[in-house]
């Protein structure tokens, strides 16, 4: 009975240590959200500057953890625009969706040079494998 | 129904429920383990923690151990089936050709049984540090899941592969192997506390002397000392339920008995 009251003690203590992390990590999101965002317009009007990418859709594809995964890259003004999911039927959907957010990070770092989702990795692999080939067809 | 029936109906329903839950959800294990891995990830970013799908398996799979013990470890984990079919074919090939393999020592077993907690604190840091994907690339468990997955391009994971190996081999050797020795999953499990609705008993003083069939047959090696069998390490298998010839372990409050 001591035990099960000391694991629970410890139970309780990380559960209280993840809450006040919590409230830390909320309010420091935003600053790093608005931060991240301005990052992200330099980076664009960068490539948009340095055009070495040429307007257009692009696909690409790569080895995914079920299947290939098949993406669509948009270049507009010389620079990412947006990076779409053409298909991935053979991903499981629970690490598929936390692997999407690489779409929105590859526009935001302007390049398939991001860090994989973790606990996603297979997937994530997948989708930046897919991203380099498309936007190596874009290269001029 | 008589006890010998019983017995059997519970053994092959232990059976019946690995089969069903190995392939309906053979990745359970590994997906609750990521909620793990992901909520290390996030605090040492210093990002904003996220109640993903894996944290929903977690939370669902600790609340389970929490009221009936690590029956998922002994019941429904694909991969804990795998350690039992491994061996339980092993088990049925000695006794065929009567050689024996050699085992091992009682006395190095508590010992191995802590391996499971430094495995998980090591992986805790690395995705602390955010080496995530290396665990991944090295992990016996994603070959697994590509294996379930029926995906065979392993190139990539050859070191995963030899762990997967390794662990194999040990399985022949010893009952469930991996998860009492190395499961970093097993390893948060048998941290968590848990109610007595599940835990296991024994009237001691109606023990044949000298028997202890109860204890040479635990898959996890269960000290025995008096009454209780309460134990961290417990998987709820029921296998000493079972084997007592005289029916003295009880599930639960006492009365349960097979």
């Amino acid at each position: 009975m001591k035990i099960f009251f000391l694991k629970l003690l410890n139970v309780v203590l990380i559960a209280a240590v993840l809450f006040i992390y919590q409230s830390y990590a909320l309010s420091r999101k935003e600053k790093v959200d608005a931060y991240e965002k301005k990052v992200s317009e330099y980076k664009r009007a960068k490539s948009a500057l340095e055009g070495t990418r040429a307007d257009g859709t692009y696909t690409g594809s790569g080895d995914g953890y079920g299947g290939r995964v098949t993406i669509q890259v948009t270049i507009e003004n010389h620079s990412i625009k947006e990076v779409k999911l053409l298909s991935a039927d053979k991903e499981t959907p629970e690490y598929l969706k936390k692997a999407k957010r690489l779409l929105q990070d590859i526009v935001n770092a302007q390049s398939a040079n991001v860090d994989v989702v973790s606990g996603a990795t297979l997937s994530s692999v997948g989708i930046l494998q897919a991203a380099r080939e498309a936007l190596k067809k874009s290269g001029l | 129904m008589d006890k010998k029936k019983k017995k059997k109906l519970f053994h092959w329903g232990r059976i019946l429920v690995q089969i069903v839950m190995f392939l309906s959800a053979p990745s359970l294990f590994a997906q609750a383990f990521a909620a793990v891995k992901e909520t290390a990830g996030t605090l040492g970013k210093g990002g904003v923690l996220t109640v993903s799908g894996f944290v929903i398996r977690l939370f669902i799979l600790c609340i389970i151990t929490f009221f009936f013990g690590r029956i998922f470890c002994g019941w429904l984990c694909a991969f804990g089936a795998v350690n039992d079919w491994i061996y339980q074919l092993s088990s049925f090939l000695q006794k065929k050709t009567g050689k024996k393999l050699p085992r091992i020592p009682e006395k190095w077993i508590p010992g191995l049984q802590k391996i499971k907690y430094f495995i998980l604190l090591f992986i805790l840091v690395c995705c602390f540090f955010d080496r995530s994907g290396w665990i991944t690339k090295n992990s016996p468990w994603t070959v697994f899941s590509l294996l379930t997955a029926r995906n065979l391009k392993l190139a990539e994971y050859m070191t995963a592969l030899l762990f997967c190996l390794l662990f194999v081999i040990g399985m022949i050797f010893h009952e469930r192997f991996f998860c009492q020795f190395f499961c970093p999953m097993g390893a948060i499990f048998s941290l968590l506390p848990e109610l007595p609705l599940t835990s296991l008993k024994r009237q001691e003083k109606d023990c044949i002397k000298g028997c202890s069939a109860c204890q040479k047959n635990c898959p996890v090696h269960i000290k025995l000392g008096g009454n209780n069998l309460q134990s961290g390490e417990c998987i709820r298998c029921g296998r000493c339920l079972t084997i007592c010839p005289k029916g003295n372990i009880s599930a639960g409050f006492h009365k349960s008995r097979l």
